[in-house]
């Protein structure tokens, strides 16, 4: 087999994963969809009748082929989903680019896919309710048929739940994969989420039936209109998208129920794709058959063509650092023939060049507030300039000092030009966190970096037996320190306080992460060597640095 | 009972009017108090918590009034309870100014308050210490003997450097680093009714706090100067329904918190950072009263107000339960090698021990734990003679208990049936290998009068082990107890017998023979 690890993972692992989930997704349908039929009918009035009638409908037959279609509708809902999870958050600068990439050709064929599935699923709905919702006309006698508008509010709604879903799939992130720090088994993982898929899934169809009604008493006359005038039909008496048409409860109950079931059947089935993805898997540390020479833990973290297996890769180096005396044996043994230390030197040389890369990217960041930040103006610029330079002080802001700078500045170049135009001066305006994302976008594999090379490390002091590790702690020592002072320095520069609080992007607080993993690595590693790490040949301002560490300092 | 009770075989206890020092060659060494004997050691902070302990409830009533018009009805109390802390606020509030109200609203009230924290925690059966105040459950969970009318409300050495953290009863954290004179004083409006502090392993700053209503992250920056840290500098951990949390456990290598209480069936796993949280939960028991993480991280033992305990792995966090006991289990400690857990029940006066196998297999994840708890030491009542032969009474049920990082001692407190606090610690010497051994060493007394709050070893001692104690009287003692560890004297010996030869077989505790 010749394939790159990449290929190998989609084809062995991945297929396996992600038809397991979905297989999962489609269990669960019936039962939400015998809950969803059970509540559609519910009858307070008439308990008896209603259970009695549900149970009934239960064991019909149009029941067990609407089950068929919206197992089938979940299950393909399931698969167009799959290329939209990133393990990788979206960062986009201003919302321009957001609208932008959400107009983007894939996403939008995943909107369709999303408008149709569960505009088609709330039309297998409204065949299950009674005469009322059940079809588009409703012919009195032969002449002509009127137009059941309740059918078609409902269908509409049905259609609007899948764009809401869309929309909100991408902007509240629930396409992101996050790992857990907890590797719980995957039946506990979803029994905790299942909970708060309820809530979210409620939370949502509440929020967006709030915003329907109005949409539908605004704009209702259009899909009404054309279907009438298309079909030749007539209209009802008291049309629905008047204000007297929509204060109809059993409508109400009706499509929000029906915007429950899409929610919490594509929210569940999210859930599981996500566990299922997110779950630890074991690459080889080395492999003695040929054919799987290229399918071992190294190529994994190398892997850039399938950023998930980069991040499997990671964290199960990371799982291993910590948990596995076993592998950590493999990790510090010597080749045979030869005596070298490859499967160390590698997974170490590969750990430490993601280090020094993020330290690199955020020393840049760091020069550039720096550079950005407005200085005193020399006497003679201060009597040209003094009313441009108010709101500028020595303090280091970062973006909002920027703006200081650069607004008064006549416009000349086309960006700064539009930005004074008052609606695209909305979509050009920079995310405040923007930048600090970016920067941070992919820092949960420096996070399992770090922390893989330091339990390592703190691991060889008992079990390296050759000594592998001692040549390469003094570069570890030093990248390490390297990058906590670099986001050190970046946290103090850039946010104010420590967190701002409330909700914001899910990948926010990576940053803060790094900062405590780092931290508690580099103690970790005091810890174990003690002061045999002084005899190390390191750098002055590495060996100042610790000092402070040792000394509890930091 | 009494005649396999292990102070039978203690060596007599020190005399009327001494105080221990320290344990030298083998011995307690006890001092006549009147020649003020007692030198704290070197670069160890003097401490005396002061605030008359009853008074800081009544205190807090005090303040509560002073800042609250007298006309405010109950019902606008109630309102600000459920914006601080929901519905349960609400009925918890009208069931304390049950007085107030019309009888069948405080009734009524009680009885929803119940039911909610029944509700709240997913479990089978009513259990007592739902119905409940908060303070009466962290007065019965707490390890602080007496902790609504202690002194002391709480209290925490760092795990690597010379620095404590204890808690007051006006709920303010002073923390003590070394000798500096510079003692900050943590305040923050959601820091009520503080049960536990937990320093975070693998750091120098970071202090967690369990409240009546959340969990807070301090961050006291240690080359600060600022005598009130700024509340800007803290984290808040919130979670539904879990509140009051009475006890906090991190792990050793400092990136989870885990989080327990009393009236939560769910263990909360925080990602601190992160701000997230995993809630571990499992049915039966209807709460967790205390948690133990084993110092070499590979176990969790959770122990809930029924009697029922768990006992989890941390790669997969599953849990092996142990039911039967014949009441709650009210303290644990683990060996610092993480095979052996010592616990003791609310109702008899012995320490049970239960052991759990390696594994060493990366993918396993079995627990391991033995069948059953074997008995290890029985603490029965009975008569000890004094140095000048007097007789005491010594023995009762287990307050609380410590063991060292070597697993060389164990210092247990003691209460007798009501709830009266023998003025004793009982200090024990224990083998943890290739068995558990568990033998007297002694008995340790403070001034006349005092009897010990809280007991802990400073987990950074290098000459043997440091037992810190607060007694009644809010002093807090250091008893240093020099002694080599086995361990050393094996690696010692080990060194003699094979000069080293690779690299590796220095490091090797076992011996080549």
């Amino acid at each position: 087999m010749d394939g790159t690890i990449g290929d190998v993972y989609n084809k062995e692992v991945h297929r396996w994963r992600t038809g397991a989930a979905i297989t999962w997704a489609v269990i669960t349908v019936p039962i939400i969809l015998s809950v969803y039929v059970t509540l559609a009918h519910l009858d307070v009035s008439h308990p008896s009748q209603w259970i009695s009638g549900s149970l009934s409908l239960l064991f019909s037959v149009y029941y067990l082929l609407m089950c068929v279609v919206v197992i089938f509708l979940t299950g393909l809902w399931g698969s167009f989903s799959l290329p939209t999870f990133i393990v990788e958050p979206e960062v986009y600068s201003n919302p321009l680019q957001l609208t932008a990439s959400m107009c983007s050709p894939q996403k939008l064929v995943f909107g369709v896919v999303c408008v149709l599935l569960s505009g088609v699923t709330s039309l297998l709905c409204t065949g299950i309710l009674d005469g009322r919702y059940q079809d588009l006309t409703i012919c009195t006698n032969r002449d002509f048929c009127v137009l059941n508008e309740h059918h078609l509010f409902l269908v509409t709604y049905g259609c609007y739940t899948g764009a809401v879903f869309y929309l909100f799939h991408f902007l509240r992130q629930n396409n992101y994969l996050q790992f857990t720090s907890l590797q719980q088994s995957k039946y506990f993982q979803v029994r905790s989420g299942i909970l708060r898929v309820l809530q979210t899934s409620l939370h949502c169809v509440l929020w967006q039936t709030a915003y329907f009604y109005p949409l539908y008493w605004l704009f209702g006359h259009i899909p009404t209109e054309w279907i009438v005038h298309s079909l030749g039909l007539r209209r009802s008496t008291l049309p629905v998208d008047s204000v007297y048409g929509l204060l109809d409860l059993a409508l109400l109950w009706q499509s929000v129920l029906c915007g429950l079931l899409v929610h919490i059947s594509w929210s569940l089935t999210t859930l599981l794709i996500k566990v299922y993805i997110t779950e630890r898997f074991c690459f080889p540390i080395e492999s003695m058959l040929d054919d799987r020479k290229n399918q071992c833990l190294i190529d994994a973290l190398q892997c850039d063509q399938n950023p998930v297996v980069k991040y499997l890769g990671y964290l199960d180096l990371c799982l291993l650092s910590k948990h596995s005396p076993e592998r950590r044996r493999t990790v510090f043994s010597l080749s045979q023939p030869g005596g070298h230390p490859h499967n160390w030197s590698k997974l170490s040389t590969s750990c430490l060049s993601a280090i020094t890369a993020l330290s690199g990217r955020i020393q840049d960041a760091n020069w550039q507030v720096f550079s950005q930040a407005s200085v005193r103006p020399a006497t003679d610029d201060v009597k040209k300039s003094a009313t441009s330079h108010q709101g500028s002080t020595l303090t280091y802001r970062g973006d909002s000092v920027k703006k200081d700078t650069t607004t008064p500045q006549p416009a000349k170049n086309g960006s700064s030009f539009w930005k004074t135009k008052p609606v695209i001066s909305y979509f050009l305006t920079e995310f405040p966190d923007a930048k600090s994302r970016k920067l941070f976008a992919s820092a949960q594999l420096d996070i399992w970096a770090v922390e893989a090379l330091c339990n390592l490390v703190a691991a060889s002091f008992r079990e390296d037996n050759y000594g592998v590790v001692q040549k390469t702690l003094p570069q570890i020592l030093t990248s390490v320190i390297k990058l906590q002072e670099n986001v050190e320095k970046h946290l103090k520069l850039v946010s104010s306080g420590r967190r701002n609080g409330g909700r914001g992007s899910l990948d926010l607080p990576l940053k803060y992460v790094l900062h405590s993993s780092l931290k508690s690595c580099i103690y970790r590693i005091i810890n174990v060597f003690g002061a045999h790490l002084l005899n190390l040949d390191l750098p002055s301002d590495t060996s100042y640095k610790l000092k402070l560490f040792m000394d509890f300092k930091e | 009972m009494s005649e396999n009770s292990i102070f039978s075989i203690f060596p007599p206890a020190p005399t009327e009017g001494t105080i221990t020092i320290c344990e030298q060659n083998g011995g307690l060494v006890n001092l006549s108090s009147s020649s003020k004997p007692y030198k704290k050691p070197p670069s160890y902070p003097e401490v005396v918590i002061s605030g008359g302990g009853s008074s800081s409830l009544t205190h807090r009533e005090n303040a509560k009034s002073a800042f609250l018009p007298h006309n405010e009805t109950v019902w606008k109390r109630a309102l600000h309870a459920w914006y601080e802390m929901g519905s349960p606020g609400v009925f918890e509030e009208i069931v304390n100014s049950s007085s107030e109200v019309p009888d069948w609203v405080g009734v009524a009230a009680k009885k929803t308050l119940t039911f909610v924290r029944w509700a709240n925690s997913l479990h089978g059966s009513i259990f007592p210490h739902l119905s409940m105040s908060n303070e009466e459950i962290i007065t019965k969970f707490s390890d602080i003997v007496n902790w609504s009318r202690s002194p002391v409300k709480a209290f925490a050495w760092h795990p690597h450097t010379l620095k404590f953290a204890y808690a007051l009863g006006d709920d303010s954290i002073k923390v003590h680093s070394g000798k500096s004179d510079l003692v900050p004083t943590l305040k923050h409006k959601l820091q009520k009714n503080v049960a536990d502090l937990a320093w975070q392993p693998q750091s120098a700053s970071v202090l967690a706090v369990a409240c009546q209503s959340c969990v807070l992250i301090w961050h006291v920056e240690p080359t600060s100067l600022a005598t009130r840290p700024s509340t800007s500098s803290c984290q808040v951990l919130q979670q539904q329904n879990h509140a009051p949390v009475t006890c906090l456990a991190w792990d050793p290598s400092g990136r989870i918190l885990l989080s327990a209480s009393p009236v939560d069936t769910s263990l909360m796993a925080w990602d601190v950072p992160m701000e997230t949280c995993v809630p571990l939960r499992r049915l039966g028991g209807g709460g967790v009263s205390l948690i133990r993480w084993s110092p070499d991280g590979s176990k969790v033992f959770s122990a809930t107000p029924s009697q029922l305990f768990r006992v989890w792995e941390t790669k997969q966090w599953t849990c092996e339960v142990w039911t039967k006991c014949t009441s709650r289990c009210k303290a644990a400690c683990w060996s610092p090698d993480g095979r052996t857990l010592l616990f003791a029940t609310e109702s008899e006066p012995i320490i049970y021990s239960l052991t759990f196998s390696t594994s060493i297999d990366d993918t396993s994840t079995v627990i391991g734990g033995s069948q059953s708890a074997v008995v290890s030491v029985s603490l029965a009542e009975v008569d000890l003679s004094t140095e000048d032969r007097d007789i005491v009474r010594v023995g009762g049920l287990v307050q609380s208990m410590v063991m060292d990082r070597h697993g060389e001692r164990l210092a247990v407190t003691l209460h007798d049936d009501k709830e009266q606090v023998l003025p004793y610690v009982a200090l024990f010497r224990t083998r943890i290998n290739p068995m558990l051994e568990i033998t007297p060493c002694g008995l340790i007394q403070g001034e006349s009068g005092e009897y010990p709050l809280h007991v802990s070893f400073q987990p950074s001692f290098d000459k043997g082990a440091l037992l810190s104690i607060i007694w009644s009287s809010g002093v807090v003692r250091y008893v240093p107890l020099y002694f080599i560890p086995s361990e050393e004297i094996q690696n010692v010996q080990h060194r003699h017998v094979a000069p080293p030869s690779l690299n590796g077989q220095i490091l090797s505790p076992i011996p080549s023979h």
